[in-house]
């Protein structure tokens, strides 16, 4: 059902007043793009960009690795029995769940698919588990789009977060992104870039990782 | 709060700025900092003439058909199933927000940084029904606790205040024990919001761009208190300056990059967030009400006049991260919540001369604005537009001002008189620089010597020149 929309001739009527100007009848805008990012993408090779990713990454303070899509399983088994972990926030699609299939079971792995349960869980799980939409090499961020089983929280909440990245997901820069969101009949209602883990320095300009996010965020490159 | 963030006089802001040297030596660092993160980040992309070229022609088109784009935007938030106010004045946004809580029998609101909010005075608007509001961005929440201390910088707030001074507002007002490390009182915060933010009923944001065509607004932070206001509650309601719209993606993407890289230095900010709509079925989290209120406030009487540019401003900071001026003097000087260069133009554009007439005065017209801008705003060119104007067609300036400049425009206009004021120069002129002038003169050589005039006239030496076209001396 479409929402309502209050008070808006009369403040239309001011703006174009002032603007001296009449209604426009077509579409003001002439085809915009970006013509200085637009060839990045295809000059790197997919090396290029895997290695661009992960300098960006380091940069950004977080830990990356590069697995075969066999070892994946025990590399985020690795990661988790690093701290003390006991439960697990996933995405519940099919990827992302075919992709972590083989944690061993001393973990509770919650695949959250349920609004009532979502938040409660992912508040107090130690780990969020995605995949990723796509991957920018130039700023080592992940980029996710939320649906039905694809929650915001899992890569919010939890104290430390995992993103997977395929590492065909890989491309240059935003532009790249803005393109494709620009073409899709239904916008995504949330995406997500996410660069890091949270962070500020809005105390003396000090920068103190972990402020209301995650404090700690890993990738794991799947070949 | 409202812009106005102080009422005390110009003269008595800037003294007590000048002489707070811890927080000048503060600012002054950060300004080293935030300047030179840009300045890499700037060079990192190469061509980044190019892209300000780009980010100004986007600015310039946006807000010459900004009735088109936000008449789009609006249709859009509406098609998704959100709701869409415009509103006038601070009252008409204020009315409707406070109605939105009352509906909801909302108790508690998680708020996340929004300078368009601090203009309108919500916070107040929403306690005075019974709401508690919680700042969640960690500088305007060390604010908040300190008693609504104002702003001093539109990126950084709280950049005014060192670690013992918050140290000792937490133990004060939260029963705080821990020590002064940024580390550890950020944690602290971390807990203490971490709670409100589960329990709320609203979450309010600003908008740094929306965009027209998909009914998208798009959130940028480090923190992610965005994210978090925007995913816990179940109801969301997004304040926005009416001029913070873009036509597509496309175009969001550039401004994201010059945004992001201008106002800290990094390639993104931490968290870019792009939401479009209340949740819809079958999805898990996020919001079941989206309201989007769009805000005039002043903002259309800017359009059609010599300051329209001021409206592409993204709100980056770096122009006060390179002014001379603001690095003296400090962001509580200006007595609105937008300081700098940006705030000596718009202050007095949406309060008021009277309020406001120093600001433009408050500059060395060096142009380290402009260079800065993302966008090409011709700031300090702005700046004196304001003087023109308040000179020229509000008679403004002071009393003892005006009456100089219609001494000077006689004697300079009557020749006699103008000989007998150069005679008299002759006459009181030193080889060396005056270092304490008499009454007008002495604001001046309070701070620099003023160079004393030359012994000779030009007339004079002009008579006494040899004819061949060699000078006398």
């Amino acid at each position: 059902m479409n929402g309502k929309i209050h008070n808006r001739e009369r403040f239309l009527d001011e703006v174009r007043e002032n603007l001296n100007k009449t209604l426009d009848s077509d579409r003001p805008l002439r085809k915009f793009t970006n013509p200085l990012a637009k060839s990045k993408s295809q000059l790197f090779s997919e090396e290029q960009l895997v290695e661009e990713f992960t300098d960006q990454s380091e940069r950004l303070g977080i830990e990356w690795f590069r697995v075969n899509k066999s070892d994946l399983a025990q590399k985020i088994s690795d990661i988790l029995a690093r701290f003390d972990t006991m439960r697990v926030s996933v995405w519940n699609d099919q990827e992302t769940r075919s992709m972590v299939k083989g944690l061993p079971d001393n973990y509770e792995i919650l695949f959250e698919g349920d609004s009532n349960q979502v938040l409660g869980h992912a508040e107090t799980a130690d780990f969020g588990i995605t995949t990723c939409d796509y991957a920018l090499a130039e700023s080592g961020s992940v980029v996710l789009m939320n649906s039905r089983d694809k929650a915001r929280a899992i890569s919010l909440l939890p104290k430390r977060y995992i993103a997977l990245v395929p590492k065909e997901r890989l491309i240059y820069r935003i532009t790249d992104v803005a393109k494709e969101v620009d073409e899709m009949d239904q916008v995504p209602t949330c995406i997500n870039f996410i660069s890091g883990p949270s962070n500020s320095a809005d105390i003396e300009m000090d920068l103190v990782v972990g402020v209301h996010g995650p404090m700690e965020v890993f990738y794991i490159i799947v070949d | 709060m409202g812009m106005k963030i102080s009422d005390q006089s110009f003269e008595d802001r800037t003294k007590s700025g000048i002489e707070d040297l811890f927080m000048r030596e503060n600012v002054q660092s950060a300004q080293d900092r935030l300047r030179s993160a840009r300045l890499n980040a700037a060079e990192d992309m190469g061509d980044w003439e190019e892209w300000r070229k780009m980010g100004e022609d986007i600015r310039n088109h946006t807000i010459q058909h900004l009735d088109y784009y936000l008449k789009l935007l609006s249709d859009k938030v509406s098609e998704l199933g959100g709701h869409v106010h415009f509103a006038r004045t601070p009252e008409e946004a204020n009315e409707y927000i406070t109605q939105i809580a009352e509906e909801k029998k909302a108790k508690s609101v998680v708020k996340s940084k929004s300078m368009v909010t601090e203009e309108i005075g919500m916070n107040e608007a929403l306690e005075a029904v019974g709401c508690e509001v919680l700042e969640t961005d960690l500088g305007e929440y060390i604010l908040q606790v300190d008693e609504h201390d104002p702003p001093s910088h539109i990126v950084a707030p709280a950049l005014h205040k060192n670690r013992e001074q918050i140290r000792d507002v937490y133990q004060e007002r939260l029963g705080y024990e821990g020590t002064e490390e940024p580390e550890e009182l950020t944690r602290f915060t971390r807990e203490q919001l971490r709670e409100k933010f589960m329990k709320a009923d609203i979450g309010i944001t600003g908008c740094n761009f929306a965009i027209a065509e998909s009914g998208t607004v798009s959130l940028v932070t480090n923190e992610g208190n965005a994210r978090l206001v925007s995913t816990v509650p179940k109801t969301q309601i997004t304040v926005m300056g009416m001029e913070r719209v873009v036509p597509t993606w496309k175009e969001w993407e550039v401004l994201i990059t010059l945004l992001a890289r201008s106002s800290v230095g990094q390639k993104l900010t931490t968290y870019v967030t792009a939401l479009t709509g209340p949740r819809q079925k079958g999805e898990v989290d996020g919001p079941d009400d989206f309201h989007l209120v769009i805000v005039d406030n002043g903002r259309s009487k800017i359009l059609g006049t010599e300051f329209q540019s001021i409206l592409h401003c993204i709100r980056c900071a770096a122009c006060i991260n390179v002014c001379p001026v603001y690095s003296h003097v400090g962001g509580h000087s200006y007595g609105s919540i937008y300081p700098g260069p940006v705030g000596a133009i718009l202050s007095p554009l949406l309060g008021g001369y009277e309020d406001y007439k120093e600001l433009p005065y408050a500059s060395s017209l060096c142009g380290a604005c402009t260079e800065a801008c993302p966008v090409k705003i011709p700031l300090h060119e702005l700046l004196v537009r304001h003087r023109e104007n308040m000179v020229e067609k509000e008679k403004k300036s002071e009393m003892s001002e005006r009456m100089l400049m219609k001494m000077f425009k006689f004697g300079a206009t009557h020749p006699k008189f103008y000989q007998l004021g150069v005679n008299a120069a002759e006459k009181v002129s030193r080889e060396k620089d005056i270092k304490r002038g008499p009454g007008l003169m002495n604001n001046w050589t309070q701070s620099r010597d003023f160079p004393a005039p030359k012994k000779e006239s030009f007339r004079k030496w002009y008579a006494n020149r040899k004819q061949n076209g060699r000078s006398s001396s």
